[in-house]
């Protein structure tokens, strides 16, 4: 059988979801491939739902910005609960040496017209005593920052989208495309053959497969990262969305983090505490590459646990009841993600490399996605994420 | 002080005799006991109440069950069955999130 269809989105995680859900509310016929027996299997699944909104810099912090508008209202759209708090997000140092880059970090973002402010130590305890004597300084953000359920978010998105007419093929792969006159024209599965003018890669850390079947090099590569889940305790009076100023710094640049002498930071450990609604604590986060290898590793979930609770002491008499590892969709040449369509073949587009900012950008990505596909425009400019810039690698 | 005491006497030797504070009433254990054990000897069988706030008690007895567990010295979800009473430590019944 032949299936036709304006566009496939390859990929059933929470940015192929998306995609499909704002394509499907333009009208188009979408069809979404997953190679694995269900949704959310890849990163989706395996990170903790933040969204920060001020561990962003431009031009990203434009698209978190507003995909966080989309966020507020979304589980009224799509009917269906996502979970969406508005938490806020503090971002706090336990190293005195970091507060002239804290203060300069809140100064930037507040040019940028991002609400922050600088609370001292002392100040911050008082607001959350359960913050440890060792945290000296805070940027904290309370209007846009928020956490979901990005579970929820993934089937969200994926019932929104089947509502409005959108196929979901499971264990289903892509093995071919078939390209006429350097235009798509239908892609192969290890089932049937399906016909469509787009073809859009949402793959996630796996996007590098799917491109080396039309030769193209996407400079993507999966970044390992470490999560512990604790036992439900007492929700926190004020933050619940904390966050390790070496956090933007590995994450920027985790190179130089294995550098470093400290043997934590060597592991790219990074204090990042979110509690969601049912009081269970997610403990992250870790950066190493280890290939498509989801095993945790018992030194780096140790390192976790310590600077966890260096920032809340009282984690240390918590249980930790599951740890799981889940790989962020790296573009190892400037760490951005790829939002483009691509010349050669015409048709193709790609939507992947959100590194840890995956649900976070996953609504802005679909929105701008869908805009590029059916109107061959976007509302916000993506200049700076097209995939042209590899052209030397392509 | 509770003044309800369960033991058998007959035929049991038993270590040091102390407190220990259960939701802040102070109850006796002896040295070795658990404080499961001590629980019962009190004649206190609630250990604490499900998300449904349905009362759990002692069940198994040998950590199995999952079902006594309290908070001691502020850590939650510790089994009292297998945890033995120490010097004026301090339980207190869990309300489950």
């Amino acid at each position: 059988m032949n299936r036709i269809a304006d566009a496939v989105v390859i990929g059933g995680g929470a940015i192929g979801c998306s995609i499909a859900y704002y394509l499907a509310k333009k009208g188009a016929k979408v069809i979404v491939i997953e190679k694995r027996e269900g949704l959310c299997f890849g990163s989706s699944g395996a990170n903790n739902g933040g969204c920060p909104v001020s561990a962003f810099e431009s031009p990203l912090l434009e698209l978190a910005r507003e995909s966080l508008k989309l966020y507020k209202d979304l589980s009224e759209e799509i009917g269906y609960d996502i979970e969406y708090q508005n938490t806020g997000y503090l971002l706090c140092s336990v190293n005195e040496e970091q507060y002239p880059d804290m203060e300069r970090n809140a100064q930037n973002l507040r040019r940028s017209g991002v609400n922050v402010r600088l609370i001292e130590g002392n100040e911050l305890r008082e607001l959350e005593p359960s913050l440890g004597a060792d945290v000296i300084v805070g940027v904290a953000e309370q209007e846009e920052s928020s956490l979901v359920n990005p579970f929820k978010v993934n089937y969200g998105f994926a019932h929104a989208a089947r509502k409005l007419g959108a196929e979901f093929l499971l264990s289903t792969e892509v093995k071919k495309f078939e390209i006429n006159k350097g235009t798509i024209t239908s892609i192969i599965t290890d089932r049937e053959k399906i016909k469509t003018n787009f073809a859009v890669i949402a793959a996630g850390a796996w996007s590098p497969e799917i491109g080396k079947m039309l030769n193209l090099t996407i400079p993507v590569k999966p970044q390992r990262g470490q999560i512990l889940v604790t036992e439900p305790v007492p929700l926190n009076e004020k933050w619940r969305f904390i966050e390790d100023a070496v956090y933007s710094g590995i994450a920027a640049d985790s190179e130089a983090a294995k550098k470093s002498k400290d043997p934590g930071m060597k592991l790219g450990v990074a204090g990042a505490l979110h509690q969601n609604n049912t009081g269970n604590w997610t403990i992250g986060s870790s950066r190493d590459f280890a290939g498509y290898d989801t095993q945790i590793t018992m030194q780096t979930v140790q390192y976790l646990a310590k600077r966890a609770i260096k920032f809340m002491p009282k984690l240390k008499d918590v249980n930790c009841i599951r740890i799981f590892a889940g790989f962020r969709p790296l573009c190892y040449v400037d760490g951005l993600p790829i939002l483009s369509k691509v010349d050669n073949p015409a048709g193709l587009v790609i939507a992947t490399g959100h590194a840890g900012e995956g649900i976070t950008l996953a609504p802005i990505t679909g929105k701008l996605m869908s805009e590029l596909i059916t109107e061959n425009r976007t509302s916000m400019p993506i200049d700076a994420f097209t995939f042209s810039r590899f052209k030397n690698m392509n | 002080m509770a003044t309800v005491n369960r033991r058998t006497r007959a035929g049991v030797a038993r270590g040091k005799c102390f407190e220990i504070e259960v939701d802040g009433e102070r109850i006796l254990a002896y040295e070795g006991e658990t404080i499961a054990a001590a629980l019962l000897a009190a004649g206190k069988r609630v250990a604490r109440n499900t998300k449904k706030k349905e009362p759990r008690g002692i069940y198994c007895g040998i950590g199995v069950c999952f079902e006594c567990r309290m908070i001691v010295d502020g850590k939650s979800n510790t089994r009292v069955c297998q945890t033995l009473a120490t010097p004026n430590c301090k339980v207190h019944t869990q309300f489950d999130l």
